[in-house]
């Protein structure tokens, strides 16, 4: 088992440092664009653009830069904002927390009303519910997250009055966005549930058991120990959609963290703030789904044979 | 029962979509209103028999806007995802069919990308090529490039290794003989499929770009946009974003019932 | 009895399942757990304390550097100036400094400064801080903005005790008192100055005003507190009562959708830049109030790029004026609750001239004869006029703020409608709007800048100004321009203006479309609300919050 953890976590950093690396390539080895707009923009004259370059260590072969890029990261370096000056570090650390708030509420919701709605979805053995689960778990991977959450300020905020819409700070400001957030988390994991359910309840060891004699109580355990398993592999996903789906609504829901500061710096073209964000996404996202596979192999014994 | 259910529903899908298309392919011949021109006496004015949804902040027929809207948001999620179809089926088929090295080489690129949560792989791609409608295709599609190379090598391995492509193979059956006429018609269907769902991703993805700002042309009618702008009139003219949020909505949905129904399995439905 | 084999290994592989799923849950729990926690501990007692809310995020800070009007908001109330206007009056009163004196040659400026004042950090306040402040902001290193400019020709200053100070001037400047009010001469502590860096003192600025700055979270938020030993404010600022705000809270709504939603649901105390659409809801709300601010300064308008085709003839600038219908922009985009603009220069500005108002009547038949006039016509039948050819496109450069983007569609639809196509463009920031003007990539760009004082025009007009984007030229225009600061006579400021006005309007430099209102809500719990005489800048020391 542990030979197996050390292998997906190694094979995620593995992963994690090729994204690193091909963000870096892309972003440094574009012609001095980027550092020579953001500075002129701020109203530098040629000369000081090509200071800063050589300060920034820009005008070093790439390889030196590629080191030294390494370099930093490992001792926590990720360099500083071309508009503001600030250590990047810095940035990310003070929108860390309300983007990981987000996304856990967001996760719990999203996870509960999905297993919720997928459960009776795939098992329920009356039409109507069934539909309406299948219908509402459709609707959520239909609409966009930005309609969704306009429409729920407009009702909540602003005819029913009953909670706060925009705006950060206190855990009463979490529940509209994470509400509208997991709403649409939990279309994916519906679905994949229900499917995994309905197949499992046809496969041929269920119908064995039903032969043997056993209960149906015992026969639901069995689809539902098997059937849940790709929902791991789901809820690792979403996480992705998650991440994405963080930027849009601290977006219409103003609120600070990670999302805001992705889109501040894609229109100030603050490349260092982009690709530290990019590469930190990446190597959390990974990591999660190593996570996912190790808990996968732990929860299911056949998996861990193939490795 | 259930089958017939089941079909019902694919047809319903069918239609809808079918329907989107031809409502924004027949745009010009539908549209009441000219989408651009702007009649500020007649501005959020409620949906009526001169306007069906009612007019946005600047006058403008939200009705005939949503009709060409279509056309821009659909077009640009068609471009999209030919953008991640094409070289997604080339590598998937690279991988899946060609040398070990050559898979585990693209497989790793291809993990590499998917280490990045699409839309904000998406929104990195933006800030490198800028606004407009041509950039927010290459960088939506850039992004869903290598989820679509991984479902089509993982549907070429699994077609590769059946037993009657064994037998083929085993009767003297050339390797491009064998792709073209076994593997490729076998992993059709739920390539197909995940085309389908490519193409509602890359609907969805696409609009949000474009709600985000970076679509380039603000004046011009499309979903996302139109989203954008309703935003800000929601309190006061509500159906200014209605219109485009279930257009792109139903759109959506049609798509994703029609994807789900060719991967469907005996056991769903 | 036969027990199948999977009952007896049932638990743990079931405890693996849904095992897994508990713990996804409960890491989930536990990251929000862990925002409560945080936003607990983070709640001190503040205090009166209101949020309020900005609407734009300024590119930086330092108002010694930066040039936006939305940073004065909170640091107009962090620095004092030297000189303050009345809101009301519009007069010179005492600030830091008690009394000043012109020489009688106008080149230079003595003040007299107060003795009772102390820096937020405990530097002592006197005639070598003033110095010290002068020294950075005309130092060519710090790149300053407006600040620089406001100081016109000074040449330098002469410390004649610790409390008396005298700047010099290469000429006589009738604005520099202006310059000296407002926010962008505030005077920072010398030690401040001294312990960061340019570009970071702006997240640590010490000032001698009401308020000190606490905490900057760029782009999040600013915190300001109360400075309990504030005593030397200027005569309209009121006495601290047990109803002053104590805590300002800073943060930022660019998103216009989001302002009356956060005013109303209590998010903020107070805000700008409301949606005029919105307006119309909030005045029914006993809660709330709404106060229109009018600004002076430069109208909400675009220049013309008289370098580049086809707005390089006049004949095509003048069409385009008499073809933009501003009374329909008004109030469809402003719900009429901003006047129309019709020149350089708002009506409740200083020197403004009523006569520009004849000029440019909505004439699109009019319009469409000076376009036939210079040559144009509809020769291939597709609704867009040409000549030689050449098809009559324009591009308009803008960025999001005040509404423009909605200003421009409905122009762009106005001009279509006589035969012109327009291309817009709109630029997420400054930074980008002044490369597309530094590069001349537009037709029309939309630019203005506030403030009471008529020179401001100089750095737009002049040949050599500083922000000249439109590439105008008039060397008569520079010379009334610059005779107009040298004067200090109204009567003769007042005549030189007039011409400028209309020499500007003549040649169809700019084109105006609204004078600019603030829109600004607050909570009917606020007393005291009154902005500084240049219009944006609250005077939070007067704010009384009842309970």
């Amino acid at each position: 088992m542990g030979k197996f953890i050390l292998q997906r976590v190694g094979a995620a950093l593995a992963v994690a440092w090729i994204a690193l690396s091909v963000a870096f390539v892309v972003l440094r080895a574009l012609p001095g664009d980027a550092v020579d707009a953001t500075l002129t923009r701020a109203g530098a004259s040629p000369a000081e653009v090509a200071a800063r370059r050589r300060s920034l260590g820009l005008a070093d072969p790439l390889w030196q830069q590629y080191a030294a890029y390494l370099g930093g990261i490992a001792r926590g370096d990720l360099g500083e904002s071309l508009v503001t000056g600030q250590p990047v570090v810095q940035m990310i650390g003070q929108n860390l927390g309300p983007t990981a708030a987000l996304a856990g509420s967001a996760l719990l919701v999203g996870v509960t009303l999905g297993l919720a709605l997928g459960l009776v979805a795939g098992l329920a053995p009356r039409r109507v519910p069934r539909w309406l689960a299948e219908g509402a778990a459709a609707l959520a991977l239909s609409m966009p997250v930005y309609w969704t959450a306009t429409l729920a300020i407009y009702v909540f905020t602003v005819v029913l009055a009953v909670l706060p819409g925009v705006g950060g700070g206190d855990p009463r400001h979490l529940i509209l966005p994470a509400a509208v957030l997991g709403f649409h988390t939990a279309g994916s994991i519906a679905q994949v549930t229900a499917r995994s359910i309905r197949r499992t309840a046809a496969q041929d060891f269920v119908r064995t058991a039903r032969a043997k004699g056993l209960g149906e109580a015992d026969v639901a355990d069995h689809i539902l120990r098997v059937g849940l398993l790709p929902v791991i592999a789901v809820i690792a996903l979403q996480l992705g959609f998650l991440l994405g789906g963080t930027v849009v609504t601290e977006s219409i829901f103003v609120r600070r963290g990670l999302g805001r500061l992705l889109l501040m710096a894609i229109d100030n073209r603050d490349f260092p703030v982009i690709q530290s964000l990019v590469t930190l996404t990446a190597l959390t996202y990974s990591l999660i789904h190593a996570l996912a596979d190790v808990l996968y192999a732990l929860a299911d014994p056949r998996v861990r044979v193939e490795g | 029962m259930v089958n017939g259910w089941r079909r019902r529903r694919l047809h319903a899908a069918l239609l809808l979509l079918a329907a989107m298309i031809a409502l924004a392919v027949l745009a010009p011949w539908l549209a009441t209103h000219d989408p651009h021109r702007a009649v500020p006496e007649e501005q959020l004015v409620p949906p009526s028999t001169g306007h069906y949804f009612g007019t946005d902040l600047l006058g403008r027929d939200v009705f005939s806007r949503t009709l060409y809207g279509g056309r821009r948001t659909l077009g640009v999620a068609l471009l999209t995802a030919l953008i991640a179809l094409g070289p997604g089926l080339a590598i998937g088929v690279a991988a899946g069919y060609g040398e070990r090295w050559l898979d585990a080489s693209l497989m790793m690129l291809m993990d590499a990308l998917l280490a990045f949560p699409s839309l904000i792989l998406a929104l990195a791609l933006i800030a490198l090529l800028g606004s407009g409608t041509v950039q927010v295709a290459l960088a939506v599609g850039i992004a869903g490039i290598p989820s679509y190379a991984r479902v089509t090598r993982a549907a070429v391995i699994q077609a590769r290794s059946l037993p009657f492509v064994e037998a083929a193979r085993a009767l003297g059956a050339g390797p491009r003989a064998i792709l073209w006429r076994h593997v490729i018609p076998t992993a059709a269907p739920p390539l197909l499929a995940f085309a389908g769902v490519t193409l509602s991703w890359a609907l969805l993805n696409g609009a949000a770009l474009m709600f985000l700002g970076y679509g380039g042309d603000i004046a011009a009618p499309e979903w996302g946009v139109m989203l954008a702008d309703g935003r800000a009139a929601f309190r006061n003219a509500p159906w200014v974003a209605l219109a485009p949020g279930v257009a792109l909505s139903a759109t959506v949905l049609a798509i994703n019932l029609l994807a789900g129904g060719l991967a469907e399995h005996p056991a769903d439905g | 009895m036969l027990t199948p084999v999977s009952t007896r290994r049932r638990l743990p592989v079931s405890l693996g399942v849904l095992g897994v799923l508990m713990a996804i849950l409960c890491l989930a729990g536990a990251l929000v757990a862990l925002l409560a926690l945080r936003a607990g501990l983070d709640d001190e007692d503040d205090g009166n304390r209101i949020v309020y809310g900005l609407t734009l995020n300024p590119s930086g800070l330092d108002p010694h550097i930066h040039i936006s009007n939305e940073l004065g908001i909170p640091f107009y109330s962090v620095y004092d100036t030297l000189i303050y206007r009345h809101p009301q009056t519009m007069d010179f009163v005492p600030g830091l400094a008690e009394r000043w004196e012109m020489a009688p040659d106008g080149l230079s400026w003595t003040f007299t400064l107060r003795r009772d004042v102390t820096f937020h950090d405990g530097t002592p306040f006197n005639a070598q801080a003033v110095a010290a402040n002068l020294d950075r902001i005309t130092d060519p290193e710090l790149a300053s903005g407006k600040a620089r400019a406001l100081l016109g020709p000074y040449t330098g200053y002469t410390i004649v005790d610790d409390y008396t100070i005298a700047l010099h001037l290469s000429e006589p400047y009738a604005p520099l008192l202006d310059g000296l009010s407002q926010v962008y001469l505030g005077m920072a502590s010398p030690t401040a100055l001294r312990e960061y860096s340019k570009n970071t003192y702006q997240w640590h600025q010490v000032g001698t005003g009401p308020y000190r700055l606490e905490e900057v979270v760029p782009g999040d938020r600013i915190i300001l507190r109360r400075n309990p030993d504030y005593a030397w404010g200027p005569v309209f600022y009121a006495e601290a009562t047990d109803q002053s705000v104590d805590t300002v809270e800073f943060r930022f709504y660019t998103d216009p959708a989001t302002r009356s939603l956060a005013l109303e649901s209590g998010e903020v105390q107070m805000i700008g830049e409301l949606l005029p659409t919105d307006v119309e809801l909030l005045l029914g709300n006993t809660q709330l109030r709404v106060f229109r601010v009018p600004i002076p300064g430069q109208p909400q308008q675009f220049f013309f790029n008289v370098k580049r085709a086809p707005t390089d003839e006049l004949a095509v600038r003048q069409a385009l004026l008499y073809a933009t219908n501003r009374t329909e922009i008004v109030d469809a985009v402003f719900q009429g609750q901003s006047p129309v603009a019709h020149g350089p220069l708002t009506a409740v500005t200083p020197f403004y001239d009523p006569a520009v108002e004849a000029l440019y009547p909505f004439d699109p038949t009019f319009a469409q004869s000076l376009l036939q006039g210079a040559g144009y016509g509809d020769s291939d039948g597709d609704g867009i006029w040409d000549r030689d050819g050449e098809p009559l496109r324009l591009t308009m450069v803008f960025a999001s703020w005040n509404q423009t983007p909605e200003v421009a569609q409905l122009i762009q639809s106005e001009w279509r409608d006589i035969g012109i196509e327009v291309e817009l463009i709109r630029v997420p920031d400054f930074p980008t709007l002044r490369s597309y003007a530094l590069e001349g990539d537009f037709n029309l760009i939309a630019f203005y800048d506030f403030g009471v004082e008529a020179s401001l025009l100089n750095q737009f007009y002049m040949t050599d100004g500083a922000n000249n984007w439109s590439g105008f030229s008039d060397p008569e225009l520079d010379g009334w321009l610059h005779e107009a600061v040298r004067q200090v006579d109204a009567g003769t400021r007042a005549a030189l203006y007039s011409s400028v006005q209309q020499r500007i309007m003549e040649q169809a430099v700019v084109l105006p479309i609204r004078e600019y209102v603030n829109l600004n809500g607050t909570t009917a719990r606020l007393d005291g609300v009154i902005f500084s005489a240049q219009g944006w800048w609250p005077l939070l020391r007067n704010l009384q919050l009842r309970p």
